[in-house]
């Protein structure tokens, strides 16, 4: 695989530079650049028709300095240790600049979850906790759902593992079914904990969102919930909207709520009546104060960058922005909020089931809302206030924190 | 009889004594020791009321002793004569014969219960109604009435358990089914050895029939009757589980008699012609004649047989579907070229009567559509003097309020030519299921997906995520509104929320929290907001499926070829409405796709393969830009690129041309696909969609729309191409560079060049041609530009 789409090396790279500039010792450099624990694991599992086939699976914990690592469970045909590595990478940084007590991690299982029934999940699942089960815990290791993976699985594996050990244990996974100790509040969190974010940026940049518009691209569940909360939260008027199946742009503004039905109702935003169709490549060059990508990854580039006319970009998405427009949107002095920054409620809240887990007390929704609030807000805070001393953007900044955050938990266990 | 002088008379029974033993056989007929008189008595009263069948009778009685053992013809003479001598009698003929019609008599009275009896008498007059019925229905010139009548006659005859020899019977049934049903070769076939004299008899009390013309039921009633039939057969043994569970709505057959009638007595002959129009003249004729038919009448004895119908019916919900002579017949399905009229049927006889006669005409009307003619045309069946005939039949579902709507329906298909997993057994049969009216599942509607199930696996599908599977649900149900009259689409959540539906639980999964799962209790709250359609407890916990699969199979066997059901399912019973052969494609064994193609003569790559096919030398490509088209603001400039796109299909209809567009072609929803109908495509070799982004969830396979039948039938190969899926190709830089042929080819399309392209593939790729395989064994295909395969 190529270095530059090796994500493994993609994320080694952004610790690189942040760890030049914060002059990081070698050591704890080296450190940082790999993963601490790696288990791949061998699975047979019985198939329906009495046929056994062999699974392979990964769960990977790259630091735990600053506390159990926490990352989601992949299941996917393409799958690799290199990708699982990467995103473990990225849950370090993550639940660092959320200044959550955990580490980060990753799990995978290379399969097709689309050919399997439901009863050769629930053995697939369960085979895979058996064979991890070494590594995992509430005091150890997390996984939450991802790519494939659903409440149920996580219901299944939470069953295993509890068999496994002869206690009841729900902290050892989190994105639980309700019945079984799942957090309220999961639903909107990552869209929720954006809008928080959004709030505090505007304070911090002296953006004033009274009478403040957005464009937002992507109304999956993370988009879907930003525009609504944008909209009942922070007041914010949706002028443009976009996704894959085309867009829709009205000064007067968008009703949230249509906005939302409609796309549920057509399967994408094209065909909204309350405006003038729109590209994608147009709502970038919308004049909004905000301005959300929620969809794909790479679609501010060097290209287009040039043309964003908002003064804040909240990135909902994962890496909707390139390293080149990152730069471009710099110097035209646009406030980015970072990728994993933005949408960092999900994992809050999933550290919030942790959290209502051990005390085996649960929260109500207002509750769980509220904490999240005060996190995503203290979280902003620490990396505006990087972002200002180390006059580096904010990108840059939630590195420094992250890395900073991570080194300091290392050196103070005494590992360099 | 006359005793012999003298001697002393002594009969069977004859008050006090006993008989002195008959002489003669050592097994006699009628043995010696008393035996009960009354039977005998009672059988003798009963032969008295068929003088004319005493013969038979005699012959049937032997018949069934000499099967039990009891007796032969050859003793029972020997017999008679011994008991004669006994008595005192003379020996003669008259009386030898008169005494062995008492034994056989007596001995029959003694050997079988009354309900026997009762059988054997009404076989006699079984064969005897047959043989008349027999020469009537297969005499030169006969009347549908004087064949009514013999069929009448023998059907009023109780059918017991003893039936006519199949051999025998074979050719009546032929010639009712082919006088009455259909004269289709290959449905005669199948008919011949399911539907019974007894069911014709059935069938034709509910026809309604003209008084001056005959005619048939045409191929859809044709169908749904054979079907039933099947499954549930009158002579032998059915399976209790479909007997009990399997039904058919109730129905009524306006022949064809009665269009012929219509046409006649309003002298509507032009008609006759208008097939042979072309496809403008056609479109142009459509309003002349919705004029004529509006004001033409049918007559009024018909009239009052609508109104008697009406009556019988009742003020339920009624629709009228198209069941032409040449609808779905072996190999022609007629797709949806056919209208069919739902109506409210509520309210006064005269205002029912108004509605069911508008919808009758309009149905009736979809005749000379340009549609169907186009598909005749293309299929060879212009010249044909096609007729229509309508099935009433009342709508299978529930009132809930002003809405009138079935809990499922859907349409299933013996063999499942399509699947996106090589565990899925084809040869199980799928199921396109939806909530409410099955219009859902047979138009090519937007905004929504019918449940695929296949049965092998019946919970096994694509989508993984909650996220996906809510996308790739029904959002729309198709509802009857009573109080308007008409068909009425509601969005799933607002009718959730609209009407408390009691079986719901088997219907939907609720979404909590990201977390999907249907209700595990009934009386569990369903929150409609939460709710979507996926069916998952009508598959995992009722037999459903099993009673599908087995259904499938049962009329797969039968046809001797795959199957397509449209059915109901309603208060948990099985309505067959509708069962036709299956279209299709060509089965084309492996197809080797090229290997190590130089990347820039690839067109495209796809991994989702519904049927394997190959498309050779295509010369010309039409591509609509997805995004392009997106952009147009307005509805009625989406609907012009759907006319360039039919002017292009006739420009090209001598090229070999592919198709390639945005989402889904012939939708309903005009931003989600162009809208076309086949008429407009059917010259194409390759129907390509193009969807943007599609991340990972199946998208609506419109196996079993009749849009998609349409291009099985016609031999179009339908391709599914995901630009942004990680690992396909699709290269939308060579249809932009490449010149655009438009303007050249229709100067009138000029103004659409910048979304509606055409290509010479010849001229830009160095006289190569575009060649499409499609594997669906490997589920992967590839269009390449390659030299002429010749």
């Amino acid at each position: 695989m190529s270095e530059s789409l090796n994500p493994f090396s993609n994320a080694q790279q952004q610790l690189d530079s942040a760890a030049a500039k914060l002059g990081l010792d070698a050591a704890t450099h080296e450190l940082l650049r790999w993963p601490m624990q790696e288990l791949k694991v061998t699975m047979p599992v019985k198939m329906d028709d009495g046929s056994t086939r062999i699974f392979h699976g990964f769960r990977v914990a790259h630091n735990t300095a600053r506390g159990p690592a926490k990352g989601g469970l992949r299941w996917h045909p393409d799958e690799t240790l290199d990708t699982v590595r990467a995103l473990a990478t990225w849950m370090t940084w993550k639940t660092a600049v959320v200044d959550l007590p955990l580490g980060g991690g990753k799990g995978g299982v290379i399969c097709n979850p689309k050919a399997l029934s439901m009863a050769e999940k629930e053995r697939l699942a369960r085979a895979y906790m058996r064979a991890v089960v070494r590594v995992l815990g509430s005091a150890r290791d997390v996984p939450a759902p991802d790519v494939y993976t659903t409440p149920q699985i996580m219901a299944w594996m939470l069953d295993e593992y509890e068999t496994l050990t002869g206690a009841k244990q729900p902290g050892v996974i989190t994105g639980k079914p309700l019945p079984l100790g799942g957090s309220p509040g999961r639903e909107d969190a990552t869209g929720r904990g954006g809008v928080y974010v959004l709030r505090e940026a505007a304070k911090a940049f002296n953006i004033d969102l009274n009478g403040a518009t957005m464009a937002i691209q992507g109304l999956g569940n993370v988009g879907k919930y930003g525009a609504l909360l944008a909209e009942s939260i922070l007041g914010l008027k949706i002028i443009a909207a976009a996704d894959e199946t085309g867009g829709v742009y009205n000064p007067k503004g968008l009703e949230a709520q249509k906005l939302v039905d409609h796309v549920a109702m057509h399967g994408g935003v094209a065909g909204f009546g309350d405006g003038d169709a729109l590209t994608n490549e147009e709502l970038f060059a919308v004049e909004a104060t905000v301005l959300v990508p929620a969809a794909l990854e790479n679609v501010i580039t060097e290209k287009n960058a040039d043309r964003l006319r908002c003064k804040l970009c909240l990135e909902l998405a994962n890496g909707p922005s390139t390293p080149e427009a990152d730069q471009i949107l710099e110097e035209k002095g646009i406030a980015v909020i970072p990728d994993f920054l933005a949408n960092a409620g999900g994992v809050t809240v999933s550290y919030f089931e942790q959290v209502q887990n051990a005390y085996n007390f649960y929260w109500t929704l207002k509750e769980v809302q509220t904490r999240l609030d005060e996190q995503m807000t203290q979280a902003f805070r620490g990396v505006f206030e990087m972002h200002q001393r180390e006059q580096v953007n904010m990108r840059k900044a939630a590195y420094l924190v992250s890395v900073a955050r991570v080194a300091e938990a290392c050196k103070l266990r005494g590992w360099v | 009889m006359r005793p012999r002088a003298g001697a002393e008379a002594s009969g069977v029974n004859r008050g006090g004594g006993r008989p002195p033993p008959a002489k003669g056989g050592e097994n006699p007929i009628v043995p010696a020791e008393p035996i009960s008189m009354l039977p005998v008595y009672r059988l003798l009263r009963r032969i008295m009321r068929y003088p004319d069948l005493v013969e038979t009778l005699r012959e049937i009685f032997l018949k069934a002793l000499a099967a039990k053992g009891i007796a032969a013809p050859e003793g029972l003479r020997q017999e008679a004569c011994a008991r004669l001598a006994a008595e005192g009698f003379e020996p003669t003929e008259a009386n030898i014969r008169e005494y062995t019609d008492l034994l056989i008599c007596t001995a029959f009275a003694q050997a079988f219960n009354e309900q026997e009896i009762e059988d054997y008498i009404n076989l006699a007059r079984k064969q005897d109604r047959f043989q008349n019925l027999n020469k009537v229905v297969n005499m030169e010139g006969t009347t549908t009435r004087k064949i009514k009548k013999a069929l009448k006659e023998f059907c009023e005859i109780p059918m017991g358990d003893l039936y006519i020899s199949p051999s025998e019977a074979e050719g009546v049934r032929v010639a009712l089914v082919n006088h009455f049903i259909s004269n289709q070769l290959p449905f005669i076939g199948i008919a011949k050895h399911h539907i019974t004299i007894r069911d014709i008899g059935e069938l034709a009390d509910r026809i309604i029939w003209n008084r001056r013309r005959p005619g048939k039921i045409g191929g859809k009633s044709a169908g749904m009757f054979l079907a039933y039939k099947i499954l549930v057969p009158k002579l032998t043994q059915s399976d209790p589980e479909i007997e009990k569970l399997v039904r058919i709505p109730e129905s009524y057959y306006i022949n064809t008699g009665n269009f012929s009638d219509f046409i006649d007595s309003n002298e509507l002959y032009q008609f006759h012609t208008q097939k042979y129009k072309s496809r403008e003249e056609l479109e142009e004729g459509c309003q002349q004649i919705a004029a004529l038919f509006q004001n033409a009448q049918f007559s009024p004895d018909v009239v009052a047989d609508f109104r008697e119908l009406l009556q019988k019916v009742g003020e339920h919900p009624l629709i009228l579907r198209s069941s032409s002579l040449l609808e779905d017949n072996f190999g022609y399905a007629f797709s949806g070229k056919y209208d069919s009229f739902f109506i409210a049927n509520q309210g006064d006889l005269e205002t029912r009567l108004k509605e069911f006669i508008w919808g009758l005409k309009h149905v009736h009307m979809s005749t000379y559509n340009p549609a169907p003619i186009i598909y005749r045309r293309d299929n060879n069946l212009l010249d044909f003097d096609e007729k229509m005939s309508v099935l009433v039949q009342k709508v299978v579902g529930r009132r809930f309020g002003d809405y009138f709507f079935p809990f499922a329906a859907g349409v299933a298909f013996s063999f499942g030519a399509y699947s996106w997993s090589p565990r899925i057994r084809k040869e199980d049969g799928m199921i396109r299921l939806v909530h409410g009216l099955a219009t859902q599942a047979v138009d090519r509607v937007g905004g929504g997906y019918p449940r695929m199930v296949h049965l092998s696996h019946p919970q096994l599908r694509p989508e993984v995520e909650a996220s996906q599977i809510l996308k790739y649900s029904q959002k729309i149900v198709d509802v009857l509104n009573l109080k308007t009259g008409r068909l009425q689409s509601v969005p799933f959540q607002q009718l959730a929320r609209e009407v408390t539906h009691p079986d719901l639980f088997f219907a939907v999964s609720v979404d909590q929290e990201g977390h999907l799962a249907a209700p595990m209790f009934r009386g569990q709250a369903i929150p409609p907001q939460r709710a979507c359609l996926t069916f998952d407890n009508l598959l995992a916990k009722t037999e459903f499926c099993p009673l599908m699969r087995k259904v499938l199979r049962k009329l797969q066997e039968a046809y001797g070829r795959p199957v397509d059901v449209e059915f109901v399912w309603e208060g948990g019973l099985l309505y067959i409405v509708q069962c036709r052969s299956l279209a299709l494609h060509k089965e084309m064994g492996v197809v080797a796709l090229p290997q190590d193609l130089p990347p820039d003569r690839v067109l495209f790559t796809n991994d989702r393969v519904m049927y394997s096919g190959l498309a050779a030398n295509i010369e010309y490509i039409v591509y609509v830009d997805p995004k392009a088209y997106a952009q147009l603001a307005s509805h009625s400039e989406k609907l012009a690129i759907g006319r360039a796109v039919s002017r292009l299909n006739h420009l090209l209809q001598d090229k070999r041309f592919a198709l390639f567009g945005p989402g889904r072609w012939g939708s309903n929803d005009i931003t989600l696909g162009v809208r076309v109908g086949y008429g407009d495509i059917n010259h194409t070799l390759v129907l390509g969609e193009v969807a943007f982004a599609e991340d990972g969830g199946t998208p609506e396979v419109s196996y079993g729309t009749h849009f998609f039948n349409d291009l099985v039938e016609a031999g179009i190969l339908s391709i599914a191409i995901f630009p942004d899926q990680q690992g396909t190709v699709f290269n939308e830089p060579f249809l932009h560079r490449a010149p655009n042929r438009l303007k050249s080819l229709a100067p009138e399309l000029a103004p659409y060049e910048g979304v509606v392209h055409v290509i010479h593939v010849p001229e830009v790729t160095a006289g190569c041609y575009l060649q499409v395989f499609q594997d669906d064994a490997g589920q992967k295909g590839v269009g390449c530009f390659q030299a002429s395969s010749g």
